[in-house]
């Protein structure tokens, strides 16, 4: 098969965990604290067959099909917020998105998988003390950065490793 | 539908801002009527301040009231008096409501009104029997409770001094209760010519006619207008004191809960209660705590305006009760109470107890610029839309359905069904999470035991081994993970899907399990929020109720041509469904999770809308957009046949639809 990786589970587990981890501590501190970094986060917009396009971006039941307008939203309009994530999971979803040469060693094929990354939290809104809290569920496909995939790389852009193809949101309390 | 007409025909310029504050005091001891009263104009109107600076001309009487009550301790209505109304009110064994009709339909029923000639009107040409029918059709119109109608004066005539009036059969009640009303300055005496029916009905018990007596003393404290019911100075209250019942010094204590209970019965709903009465006056009552009277909290939690000026409370602790309660309070009057030198900086205090207070002793506290910015989150950006679910022949919908009813039923078939030696499935447990609100279910100390074993939460599970053996590979390792969760029982998906969020969008580059295509296939991405019950497995009885957000990614593969590449589930403590409630949506998007059930012929419209105007926009639309046309009317019912909302909402979900939602080019 063609699909396959050199990567142990392992690796792989040890990849999507830590990647998962740093890509949910920045996105969410950005939501409070770096809104003008938000589109930064997502896969720059990119047409597929069909009509449709990546990113796809649901938020509450809202699309965007382009980070910079879902950016726009949060700096406008979004009060003071205060995102926690309590409970963050991890698969990998496809491991190895393109076939890779044979000579391909393991620090390209850990550029070459998708994660799924599902997160339990909640939300202060408005004010810190007393603001309302809401518990939300939010959901990505994270795809690596690198220009195969429609990315500015991580030497130029902002030195993301991931970037966000697929986002569900929903407030859930 | 009863509340909204009620809401509707309630509408009134004189709205909330006024409130208790603007609520006009009543004189002397007459009865007294406040919008039949001719010179009701410049009365405090808005500005209703109670404070000391304008001695309000009761405050003798209440003093002497006060005195009265003292000299009179055990002077209260006789206990087994109270029960006995009490008792009888809450059995409700007498209809408070109006009844359709009263005695035989169709037919008029003559009344006589006497005692208006002196009335301030007397100077207008007819000597102010027009302006006299009009108070009266609108005063009968206006009632406390549901199911007001319009009553009518059908005929009128003047004899001398007298007016007949002939109305229909079912609005004599609404006019007899009237009789004594005070109407532009002078007290009306209204009748049925040939003596009272009310024999017909045999004799009243005597808790049916305490109940009537206390149904008027409301109806003639209630102001229709401003919505305000006027329970100040209770004491003095001719009515009251007259009926035999209460013993002449009577108090609050004993009325107030027979009110609230009477009041209660006066309407069908809650809804209409809280939308006739927005205001409530118990300025003058001389109370000192809120013992006698904390039932309002429970019958009229939502009021916007409260009244509780010139009575005696001394401190802030004296209302500590009704400090988490009337969440929706806007305006307080506290003035003219001890606690206003005792305790000078209250005024901080109570605009922490109410955060919707935007006034306090009719001065602003808060600007609804400072309320906007506390926004709930129905105010955010992120309003709740209905799902965005984007299938393709079906293929999501289906596996939900199949996914759930497996789940609940046969894990182990369903493991086998659905994963293949690539699939993965994990769960996690935030044990932290919010929620319900409105729940009652307490969490035990070994809350979440059943799924602590297994559960993958990165931020508590650091270990990478751990992180490892906590992800289950395989139809065998998943049937085997899925086993050991206690069983469940999810809500229907049809028949309640209301507690159901279900999303889905097509995601490409799912791996391929045939290797055909390297660069992955077309997959959907689910994300699934809801509730489940934990079912005893020994008894089959439900136990806790536990909320879930699940994350499916599925591709083409597996035994039955679905398979599921990851499985991801959170479990965490009930959270309701209210965050995702179909009474919140807002607009319109493509298909909902549920499949529509066959679509009527004939479509619902608006009232003044034609079946030959709707085809025709149907049609119209189904031209601009190329939607089918199926989806043009589907699209035309949700805005409300407004065409150019349609236009405007199909613009904005455009992206979105499924390609089944266009006429197909062959």
């Amino acid at each position: 098969m063609a699909t396959t990786t050199p990567l142990t589970e392992t690796d792989l587990t040890r990849i999507s965990s830590s990647a998962a981890e740093d890509f949910v501590d920045a996105y969410y501190t950005a939501l409070n604290a770096s809104r003008h970094h938000i589109s930064s986060f997502y896969v720059p917009p990119s047409p597929l067959p069909n009509n449709r396009s990546l990113p796809h971006i649901s938020y509450n039941g809202e699309p965007y099909s382009d980070a910079a307008a879902f950016q726009e939203t949060f700096e406008k309009q979004m009060p003071w917020t205060h995102f926690e994530a309590q409970s963050v999971n991890v698969h990998v979803l496809n491991p190895c998105m393109v076939p890779l040469g044979e000579k391909a060693g393991k620090k390209d094929a850990e550029r070459n998988m998708s994660l799924v990354v599902q997160v339990s939290g909640y939300v202060r809104l408005v004010e810190r003390k007393e603001g309302p809290m809401r518990g939300f569920s939010d959901s990505f496909v994270l795809v690596p950065n690198k220009e195969e995939v429609g990315g500015r790389g991580t030497k130029g852009g902002e030195g993301r490793k991931w970037l966000v193809q697929s986002q569900n949101f929903r407030f859930v309390v | 539908m009863p509340a909204r007409t009620m809401a509707a025909r309630n509408q009134s310029p004189l709205n909330a801002p006024r409130g208790p504050a603007a609520t006009r005091r009543k004189r002397g001891g007459a009865r007294s009527d406040r919008d039949g009263d001719l010179t009701m104009d410049v009365a405090v109107k808005g500005r209703g301040r109670i404070g000391k600076s304008t001695p309000p001309a009761r405050g003798g009487r209440d003093l002497t009231s006060r005195t009265s009550r003292a000299e009179g301790r055990g002077d209260l209505l006789s206990g087994t008096a109270r029960k006995a109304i009490l008792r009888s009110a809450a059995a409700g064994d007498v209809s408070m409501r109006e009844g359709r009709s009263t005695g035989s339909r169709g037919g008029l029923v003559e009344l006589s009104i006497t005692g208006w000639e002196k009335s301030k009107a007397s100077g207008a040409e007819d000597g102010g029997v027009s302006a006299l029918i009009k108070w009266l059709e609108k005063k009968a119109s206006h009632r406390l409770g549901s199911r007001t109608r319009d009553v009518k004066v059908k005929k009128s005539r003047k004899e001398g001094d007298t007016v007949y009036i002939s109305v229909a059969s079912e609005h004599v009640v609404a006019l007899v209760r009237m009789n004594g009303y005070e109407w532009a300055g002078t007290n009306v005496k209204i009748e049925r010519v040939g003596g009272s029916k009310e024999s017909d009905d045999g004799v009243k018990s005597q808790a049916e006619e305490t109940k009537a007596m206390l149904r008027g003393v409301l109806e003639r404290r209630y102001n229709f207008e401003t919505k305000v019911l006027d329970l100040s100075a209770l004491g003095q209250d001719p009515e009251l004191n007259k009926a035999n019942v209460f013993d002449k010094s009577s108090t609050t204590k004993k009325i107030f809960p027979a009110l609230m209970k009477v009041l209660e019965l006066s309407f069908d709903t809650e809804a209409e209660r809280h939308a006739a009465i927005t205001g409530v006056s118990l300025a003058n009552n001389g109370l000192a705590d809120l013992t006698d009277v904390t039932t309002l909290s429970q019958t009229l939690p939502k009021l916007h305006n409260l009244d509780l000026s010139n009575n005696d409370f001394k401190g802030l602790s004296s209302l500590q009760n009704w400090r988490k309660r009337f969440y929706n309070l806007q305006h307080l009057i506290l003035s003219g109470n001890p606690l206003e030198q005792s305790e000078p900086e209250y005024p901080a205090e109570v605009i922490k107890w109410y955060p919707n207070l935007r006034m306090l002793n009719s001065v602003q506290v808060r600007t609804e610029d400072e309320l906007a910015k506390k926004s709930a989150p129905a105010e955010l950006p992120f309003p709740i839309r209905t799902p965005l679910f984007q299938d393709e022949g079906g293929i999501a919908e289906a596996f939900i359905r199949t996914f759930f009813a497996g789940f609940d039923n046969d894990r182990a078939a369903l493991a086998a069904h659905y994963y293949d030696e690539q699939s993965d499935f994990s769960y996690a447990v935030n044990t932290q999470a919010q929620r319900d609100p409105a729940s009652t279910q307490h969490t035990e100390k070994q809350e979440w035991d059943q799924y602590i074993k297994n559960s993958r939460n990165l931020k508590k599970i650091s270990q990478l081994p751990a992180r490892q053996n906590r992800q289950f590979r395989g139809p065998k390792a998943v049937g085997d993970a899925f086993f050991a969760l206690p069983k469940t029982k999810h809500p229907d998906l049809a028949t309640e899907a209301r507690k159901w969020m279900v999303e889905a969008h097509i995601q490409p580059g799912v791996p391929d399990p045939t290797g055909q295509s390297p660069n992955g296939v077309d997959g959907f991405m689910i994300t699934i929020h809801g509730e489940f019950e934990e079912l005893d497995t020994a008894t089959g009885q439900a136990g806790k109720k536990r909320s879930f957000d699940r994350t499916f990614i599925i591709g083409p593969g597996g035994p039955s041509g679905v398979r599921v590449v990851g499985d991801m589930l959170t479990v965490r403590a009930f959270g309701g469904a209210q965050a995702f409630d179909p009474d919140n949506f807002e607009g319109w998007t493509t298909e909902p999770a549920a499949p529509r059930t066959t679509p009527e012929l004939v479509p619902q419209l608006p009232a003044g809308l034609t079946i030959e105007v709707a085809e025709k926009m149907v049609i119209e639309l189904q031209k601009q957009t190329n939607m089918t046309v199926q989806y043009a009317k589907d699209c035309l019912e949700q805005v409300g046949w407004d065409f150019q909302k349609g236009l405007e909402v199909f613009a904005s979900v455009k992206a979105n639809l499924p390609a089944e939602a266009f006429v197909q080019v062959a």
